[in-house]
């Protein structure tokens, strides 16, 4: 049971660390740092950086915060899984 | 006037209905506080985002995209981005600590009382800040709606809010919530959809990205209630009370002066507060100087951090089932807030396009009811009562959010020993007078911040509670070698030092990079709390019991060998340190 929650974490850290690489380079790198030659760049009339500083970004999230939830309810269901397999077999 | 009327009497009313609706379903204390976590995600959802929906978003986004450009957009991206960090980091695992305010948390975390009372003082700081641009932005709403004086809006959501409060409690509360999320949506969509169809967002290829300096777009005719000096760059003739006058250099407007101006004139700029120039309006950033990007970041960090230090937000999380349920309601969560944000900025753009007479008359913070008044006739009459319908839900229900945290400090955190023993019926008692008394502080507040913008003040707000709380949450959570000491030192330097910062900015503002940090204090402040905590905590042997503690926290539910936790978080548990037991229950 305990290397099952421990590999649990390491999925549960792994998946973090992987949404938040994604959100920093979103929210602070793109929006903020290259701000400027995103500008340069338009999409149907909107300038790209503005666009990724108004609503990329937020919908960025949304998708983020998505994938966290549902994958998060999946690690939650393949642990019971393998500890109830475990303690049906002990 | 008579369709503004109409409908935010209809809000009001509605309000108070499904309210009452709610007091009825509430039949226990536990209703009353915590709505007895019965609220399905999707409720839960639009309730959350109608609480975080503030003034700020609804009023002050708009007006301060109008006067600083795209660069007030980190407002919004800070404020959805702060979301992802309470749903990583805080949400599933203060729902399965049992805790449902910081203070709970704060004195179930260290098994200690007084831990609890200095968290409390956090709260009622952070949400009396918190309730000053929804007073501010009722009493100018009100103003300019009915020409009003300021206080009177201020007087009218306040009162409104200390009687929902104090007869609705958690669960009136939340469906009222729901209700205001759609209101402020609908308000909000509606105008700016219609105003892009008809005006569209250039004029005579000038569009509202392009990097030209305000022009009026025809005559406008400006009334001065207060005399101005104003800066006129190109020489032209406008008509001053009737009398046509050659305008260059600096000049100045009497009090009660009528100017018309004519089609394609340049708007002047007030020298007390001049206009962002069309390029550093369009392209944030574009001046290069590295003082604007670190104010940026700062702001950014106070929010993003500052979230999950929000008192009426981390509460909501309570009301759901299990960890599971509050991964569904963040992400139902951010999808609606996110999609609120696609619209204020519209307003902004329209205002710099077809109303920059706003620039003149200082009135940039309500262009949002402003605007709407564009289309003309009955249609523009019935608009501008839908977005002030908008705005006082967005008043309403953020104020009642925040009064119902302010209220459980109060009573129930900082009163505890007084009303502890007490029974179910006194502690309401103590509840409602908590939440009148509350609720009278922040009104007399509000009456004196009407200088400051309001997105400005809810910023402050994020500021604090990234800096004395993110800490305490995030290591609290995550760090198991915290210690009490640590955690006190911590939560003391970064409360005090942000809200010391603020309180001289807003006292005597200082210019340069003194004047940055001091008004952006987050990217200091926060960074030294953590410091603080993880210093004073560094070497400290910890118990096995706090080990434990914290994994029952992060262990998914269905592994708690005890169902979710079904008992009564009433706070007024005997022991008052419940999570820790209740806690412990779960490790299994």
């Amino acid at each position: 049971m305990d290397e099952h929650i421990a590999e649990y974490w390491r999925k549960n850290v792994r998946l973090k660390v992987i949404l938040l690489t994604i959100w920093g380079v979103v929210s602070l790198l793109l929006s903020i740092l290259l701000v400027e030659q995103l500008n340069q760049v338009s999409l149907g009339g909107f300038p790209l950086g503005f666009w990724m500083a108004q609503q990329g970004s937020i919908f960025t999230f949304v998708i983020l915060i998505f994938v966290y939830a549902s994958t998060m309810d999946r690690y939650d269901a393949e642990l019971e899984a393998k500890v109830n397999g475990d303690r049906a077999s002990s | 006037m008579n369709w503004t009327f109409f409908m935010v009497t209809t809000v009001i009313v509605a309000t108070f209905g499904i309210g009452l609706y709610g007091v009825r379903l509430a039949r226990t204390t536990s209703d009353f506080f915590v709505a007895t976590r019965a609220v399905g995600p999707m409720w839960n959802a639009s309730a959350i985002a109608g609480e975080y929906l503030s003034a700020a978003s609804f009023l002050g986004i708009a007006g301060l995209v109008l006067t600083q450009g795209a660069s007030a957009m980190w407002y919004p991206l800070g404020y959805a981005a702060g979301y992802l960090m309470l749903l990583l980091f805080v949400a599933a695992p203060l729902r399965r600590f049992g805790a449902y305010t910081i203070p709970d948390f704060a004195e179930g975390r260290f098994g200690n009382p007084r831990m609890r009372r200095l968290v409390a003082v956090g709260v009622l700081v952070i949400a009396w800040f918190y309730l000053l641009p929804q007073m501010k932005g009722a009493g100018v709403t009100f103003a300019v709606l009915t020409g009003a004086p300021y206080w009177v809006g201020v007087v009218l959501v306040g009162v409104l809010v200390m009687a929902s409060v104090s007869f609705g409690g958690m669960k009136g509360v939340t469906y009222v919530q729901a209700f205001h999320y759609w209101t402020k949506l609908v308000a909000i969509a509606v105008p700016a959809v219609i105003l892009i169809g008809l005006f569209g967002l250039d004029d005579d290829g000038r569009s509202v990205f392009g990097d030209q300096d305000p022009r009026f777009p025809g005559e406008r005719v400006v009334e001065f209630t207060e005399t101005e000096e104003l800066r006129v760059d190109e020489p032209m003739t406008v008509v001053v009370d009737g009398v046509p006058t050659l305008w260059e250099g600096v000049v100045t407007v009497a009090a009660g002066s009528e100017v018309v101006f004519d089609k394609e004139d340049a708007v002047p700029q007030p020298v007390d507060r001049p206009l962002a120039d069309g390029y550093s309006w369009a392209l944030p950033f574009s001046d290069r100087k590295p003082l604007h990007l670190v104010a940026a970041i700062s702001l950014l960090l106070a929010t993003v951090l500052g979230t999950m230090g929000l008192p009426h937000i981390l509460v909501r999380f309570y009301t759901n089932r299990d960890g599971a349920s509050s991964r569904r309601t963040a992400v139902g969560t951010l999808a609606l807030v996110g999609f609120f944000y696609l619209f204020p900025w519209i307003y902004a753009a329209m205002g710099r396009l077809w109303m920059p007479e706003l620039y003149l008359t200082g009135e940039t913070e309500v262009v949002v009811l402003s605007v709407p008044g564009l289309v003309g006739g009955s249609g523009g009459s019935f608009l501008t009562g839908l977005v002030a319908a908008g705005a006082f839900s967005a008043f309403l229900s953020t104020s009642s959010g925040l009064l119902v945290s302010v209220a459980g400090a109060l009573s129930h955190d900082l009163a505890g020993t007084l009303v502890r023993d007490a029974d179910d019926r006194r502690r309401l008692q103590a509840f409602r007078l908590a939440a009148v008394v509350g609720g009278l502080v922040a009104m007399g507040l509000g009456l004196v911040v009407r200088p400051y913008e309001i997105n400005v003040l809810v910023g402050w707000a994020f500021a604090i509670a990234a800096s004395a709380f993110c800490p305490l949450l995030i290591l609290g959570i995550w760090w198991p070698r915290l210690t009490m000491r640590g955690a006190v030192a911590g939560v003391i330097v970064g409360g005090i030092t942000s809200t010391t910062a603020i309180l001289v900015t807003m006292i005597e503002p200082q210019t340069g990079w003194i004047g940055v940090f001091l008004a952006q204090p987050a990217i200091v402040t926060v960074p030294l709390a953590f410091a603080v905590m993880a210093a004073l905590s560094w070497g400290r042997s910890v118990s096995d019991d706090v080990e434990s503690l914290l994994l029952g926290m992060h262990n998914p539910d269905r592994m708690s060998r005890t169902a979710p936790l079904d008992r009564s978080p009433t706070p007024n548990d005997r022991s008052s340190n419940t999570a820790v037991p209740r806690a412990r229950r779960t490790i299994g």
